[in-house]
């Protein structure tokens, strides 16, 4: 009996667990998904030490973590734990964190990308304004600012960007260039595919051209492409001004595939990853590195020798204009927003990192000098120390004019389309797979379907 | 998890038809004490399986019922705000091309692991059990990719396969095969090579279903046929192959059922490349997730999850009549 | 061991099958291990053997690899013990008790053996916050013993009905219940089918990607599956630090490793096991 007693007590345990995993089933309500209201502020005690927790993708963290340091330098009573993803990643990363109430304090927002599908888990600006100087919103770039209010459905500002960015430019490897008797930076397509056969023959070891062959990518090399034959096209062509099949979009295609056909583009470079084709060209294996303007770092030496990259002198320019008759493009938007989770303890401290970060002087000789963004500062300027040779400080000074020309808006328009059906159609335009024609009537025929509609 | 039942034998599922336990005797006329017997086992066995019917209860059935809701809503992340949207996300779905592409690669990949398992598998299999040496060794290489997190062998390999500076296509270089040198993610064709190769990779538990197998066979008969002049592919071929049939049979089950679960061998090696022609429902469904721009549309993914859970349901199905009718 | 005590042997007893058996076998392991070697070489290229002691040593993106792999094992040991009780319960139950409805519930349950993480993560996402049971190992436990289960139900149902009825019949007349006969008869009869069953459930909690990354948000909480992606980074696009992901990858597949090594006798009953007839 004594062992029939233990086994009935051992089998009311297991019983009384397993209840108790559907009584907490039915009835928990210790968490929830998404939608929060605004967490309760924790008390401030005097001379307390807060940790702030910041999320973000970009700029990396060898440059960021000299903002932190000097930012922790000047309030000793705030640390930041900083957490970096890759810029794929994050948009996955974040929305699920912030929706699972993980308790972040300051999350950097990706501002055309991700703004929308974040919005509702952070606070708006005007929320956590009193904590910034009255004055602030001088300070900060008027159109910039209003990129980053007008991309949200609600027309809320919900980050404040810490600058702007345009894509897509091309860097180059000034040895590599010189060694293949190339002496200025190709500004139209035709120069480039010369300069690709010299390349070619005089360095077999050497890539040409290398650039990211992820998806999103796609479709800003396109733009750019396309931009050249019309600054406004990916504007006109979102917002439905234009049809996806019209004679601009075709001889768009038409260009894009011939630098794909003539070699200037390699398909082979189509499979690597972003990070793959910078280190390509931060290790000398690359003579042309086509990138957005955030890579822009390659272009000051200091960056380069504190991060290890072994090439000695780095250009730039726009990217070669393709299509006859056009001229240099890229598209640009507001980039780097950074906002406060609704979930944050911490919003006053959180609101002072923010407005060090994009409203002191201090604070942005951290990180723009790494040229990472236009800075949305007013009135900054970066330092030209930073670019020491003459091909970086022409190659700088071309792509600052470049976005400054205002072209569309660099994924001002989020949809599914750009995702589902254009970045993987035109990988197939790019290897020949499809003819220019056959592309642009398959993208109206999908945009038309109403199967995506604008975000 | 989203791998294991590659590891499902369903040749076990073969128990499952035998009628099991004393009341189940082909007496057909049960006589009532029976009955009343078995309705008074009802709070005994309710009690053994409360823990699973709690964990099923909530992670399946009210899991189906919440998908069935939000696959009709329009919904994002954070689960608020939803709008009304019918069936239009099912319609949505099921006229992408890009999900029927999805569906045909899953049963198309599961198809070619079948195959390698009974051809490459089976040869393997048996070498490995006649008593080579260095069998340990042999058995943990051929297991090995199997069995290490799949994100991990998918990212090595998608590394491998990269079209310039990848190891396969430096190999191939080397060895003087320079023209077998593909652009691995960017040709269809050679996507599908890829793949295949990735799958053969993993092709560990079939190994593993014929190396135990092969112990409870009688293969003595080797010996008369050898007297008989047989030669060893003959043996092969017409000895142990037929021999081994149930075997076969556990091996495609198995890679059926257990191929509606792959998802990292896809998303972190190609990641469904080139243009979608290697997604499969896994990848299909995540990427609709987290799109890469636009914001997560979680009905129309609840949609395709819903179709892919049929149609999971539906395999396994399958397999159960499969084994009865082999009961 | 005589020469002829396996019958197999006979496949190689010429000379010509016994190379080819030897060469595919070799060729074969070559190209099985070709994945490992290349990586293991690119991630020594740059940094040198160095490489493996820096990732050890670092937080990558607040990840610590050791870190990683203890939050694989707690998990991995949650997800066995759940599985092996509740498996054992029901595996039990559905073998030994005889109730009416059993065989359509023992069918519903094998109908969900296919079921794909990734067409539950919207539910399992929502369930998990809704338990607050975000950035906790149970919160990735439940799910991945919920994918299991039915397979350690077959597992166990079908070694179940290898214990002969009579034992079960003979204990009942002396006046045991289920629940002492579950404890002292069926239990130490299913020793072997549970340590095989905890060997499965150890392998395929340590590579669960899906709901691992989706469940645990935290640094502190991430696994190995998960680290092969949230780490990547952390790493700069420069040579010696590509390298150095490549260690990391290395590292991180160590202890899988080890666990086939150690207990791959058990992997291989469990799988083939279970439908072997007694």
């Amino acid at each position: 009996m004594d062992n029939e007693a233990r086994a009935r007590r051992w089998l009311a345990v297991a019983v009384a667990a397993a209840a108790m995993t559907v009584a907490v089933a039915a009835c928990g309500n210790s968490g929830g998904v998404g939608g929060s209201s605004g967490a309760a502020q924790a008390a401030a005690g005097s001379g307390q030490t807060v940790t702030l927790n910041y999320w973000t993708w970009f700029p990396a963290q060898s440059t960021l973590q000299k903002s932190i340091d000097a930012f922790e330098k000047a309030n000793p009573t705030i640390k930041i734990n900083l957490r970096e993803f890759t810029n794929t990643s994050y948009q996955t990363e974040l929305p699920l964190a912030l929706g699972g109430g993980q308790a972040l304090d300051i999350v950097g927002v990706q501002v055309a990308a991700m703004t929308n599908s974040v919005r509702k888990d952070l606070r708006p600006v005007s929320d956590w304004a009193a904590d910034l100087p009255s004055n602030w919103q001088s300070q900060i770039n008027p159109s910039m600012l209003s990129q980053a209010q007008k991309i949200s459905q609600d027309n809320k500002l919900y980050d404040i960007p810490m600058g702007s960015i345009g894509s897509a430019f091309l860097y180059s490897n000034q040895a590599l260039l010189a060694k293949a008797g190339i002496t200025a930076e190709p500004t139209t397509s035709g120069q480039l595919a010369a300069d690709v056969a010299k390349i070619k023959q005089a360095e077999p070891g050497v890539t040409p051209v290398t650039f990211s062959g992820e998806s999103w990518w796609q479709d800003e090399v396109f733009f750019t492409v396309a931009d050249q034959i019309d600054t406004k096209l990916s504007d006109e062509l979102y917002t439905g001004k234009i049809a996806w099949n019209s004679p601009k979009m075709v001889q768009a295609l038409t260009a894009y595939q011939k630098l794909f056909s003539s070699g200037t583009l390699s398909t082979g470079t189509l499979s690597l990853k972003e990070a793959d084709a910078d280190e390509a060209f931060n290790s000398g294996k690359a003579a042309f590195l086509l990138e957005g303007s955030w890579d822009s770092s390659v272009l000051s030496s200091a960056y380069r020798k504190a991060n290890g990259i072994a090439v000695a002198d780095v250009g730039a320019s726009y990217f070669p204009v393709s299509a006859p008759g056009g001229s240099p493009a890229a598209r640009t938007y507001a980039e780097g927003g950074l906002a406060i989770p609704k979930n944050s303890r911490h919003v006053a401290q959180a609101a002072k990192f923010i407005q060090f970060m994009t409203m002191t002087q201090q604070g942005e000789s951290t990180w723009a000098p790494d040229l990472v963004l236009v800075p949305s500062l007013t009135g900054y300027t970066v330092p030209t120390s930073v670019l020491t040779s003459t091909a970086a400080q022409s190659g700088y000074a071309t792509i600052q004019r470049t976005i400054d020309a205002g072209g569309s808006g660099r994924g001002e328009y989020p949809t599914n389309f750009t995702s589902d059906v254009l970045d993987n159609s035109l990988l197939q335009v790019a290897r020949g797979q499809i003819s220019p024609q056959a592309e642009a009537a398959k993208l109206q025929a999908a945009w038309a379907s109403g199967r995506y509609p604008l975000q | 998890m989203s791998s294991n039942t590659h590891m499902v034998r369903p040749g076990a599922l073969l128990e499952a038809a035998r009628p099991a336990g004393p009341s189940a005797e082909p007496s057909r006329r049960r006589s009532a004490a029976v009955r009343r017997l078995r309705r008074r086992a009802l709070i005994p066995a309710l009690i053994f399986l409360t823990p699973m019917l709690a964990l099923y209860g909530v992670y399946y059935v009210y899991a189906f019922v919440f998908l069935g809701q939000t696959s009709r809503e329009n919904v994002d992340l954070s689960f608020s705000g939803a709008t009304a949207a019918g069936w239009r996300n099912f319609q949505l779905v099921l006229t992408d091309p890009l999900f029927w592409k999805s569906i045909e690669n899953n049963l198309l990949f599961a198809a070619v692991q079948i195959v390698v398992a009974l051809t490459l598998g089976f040869f393997l299999g048996v070498s490995l059990s006649s008593g080579v040496r260095f069998r340990r060794f042999f058995y943990i290489a051929f297991l090995l990719p199997s069995l290490v997190p799949l994100s991990l062998f998918a990212t090595v390999f998608g590394q491998m396969i990269q079209t310039n500076g990848g190891a396969l296509n430096q190999a191939l270089h080397d060895v003087g095969l320079g023209a077998l040198a593909q652009d691995w993610t960017g040709n269809p064709a050679a996507a599908y090579v890829a793949v295949f190769i990735l799958l053969t990779y993993l092709i560990g538990l079939p190994i593993m279903y014929y190396t135990a197998d092969l112990t409870t066979v009688n293969t003595s008969v080797l010996e008369a046929a050898q007297i008989d002049g047989a030669s060893s592919g003959q043996m092969y071929r017409l000895i142990l192959f037929p021999m081994l049939r149930g075997t076969h049979k556990t091996v495609i089950l198995s890679v059926l059922l257990g191929s509606f679960r792959w998802f990292e061998l896809i998303y972190f090696s190609t990641n469904g490349q080139p243009s979608g022609g290697t997604s499969i429902a896994g990848t299909y469904i995540y990427g609709q997730m987290f799109p890469s721009t636009g914001s997560a549309q979680i009905g129309y993914a609840s949609a395709a999850s819903v179709i892919v859970l049929l149609i999971a349901i539906a395999v396994s199905g399958v397999n159960i009549l499969v084994q009865r009718r082999r009961g | 061991m005589t020469a002829h005590a396996n019958p197999l042997l006979r496949l190689r007893e010429r000379k010509r099958d016994n190379v080819a058996v030897y060469g595919v076998l070799v060729i074969g392991a070559a190209l099985w291990l070709f994945p490992l070697v290349s990586t293991v070489r690119q991630s020594v290229q740059f940094g040198g053997f160095h490489n493996y002691l820096t990732v050890l040593t670092t937080d990558y993106n607040g990840v610590n690899l050791i870190r990683a792999f203890s939050n694989s094992l707690l998990i991995a040991a949650l997800t066995v013990l759940l599985t092996c009780g509740i498996g054992a319960l029901a595996g039990y139950a559905f073998s030994k008790i005889d109730f009416p409805g059993r065989e359509t519930l023992y069918h519903a349950s094998l109908l969900l053996l296919a079921v794909p993480a990734v067409a539950i993560m919207v539910p399992v996402y929502w369930i998990t916050g809704n338990l607050g049971l975000f950035n906790t190992p149970i919160g990735v436990s439940l799910p991945e013993v919920v994918l299991t289960l039915p397979f350690a139900i077959l597992l166990l149902r079908n070694h179940a009905d290898g214990i002969p009825d009579e034992l079960i019949e003979a204990a009942r007349i002396d006046g045991a219940n289920h629940a002492m006969i579950f404890r002292r008869v069926f239990l130490p009869l299913s020793r072997s089918a549970l340590i095989n069953l905890a060997a499965l459930c150890v392998v395929w909690s340590v590579q669960d990607f899906i709901f691992s990354s989706m469940l645990l948000t935290n640094a502190s909480s991430t696994t190995a599956a998960q680290a092969v992606q949230s780490i990547q980074a952390a790493f700069s696009p420069t040579p010696i630090e590509h390298s150095q992901y490549l260690a990391a990858l290395m590292l991180l597949a160590v202890p899988a490793i080890v666990i086939v090594v150690l207990g791959l006798r058990f992997i291989t009953q469990g799988i083939t096991a279970g439908g072997v007839k007694e």
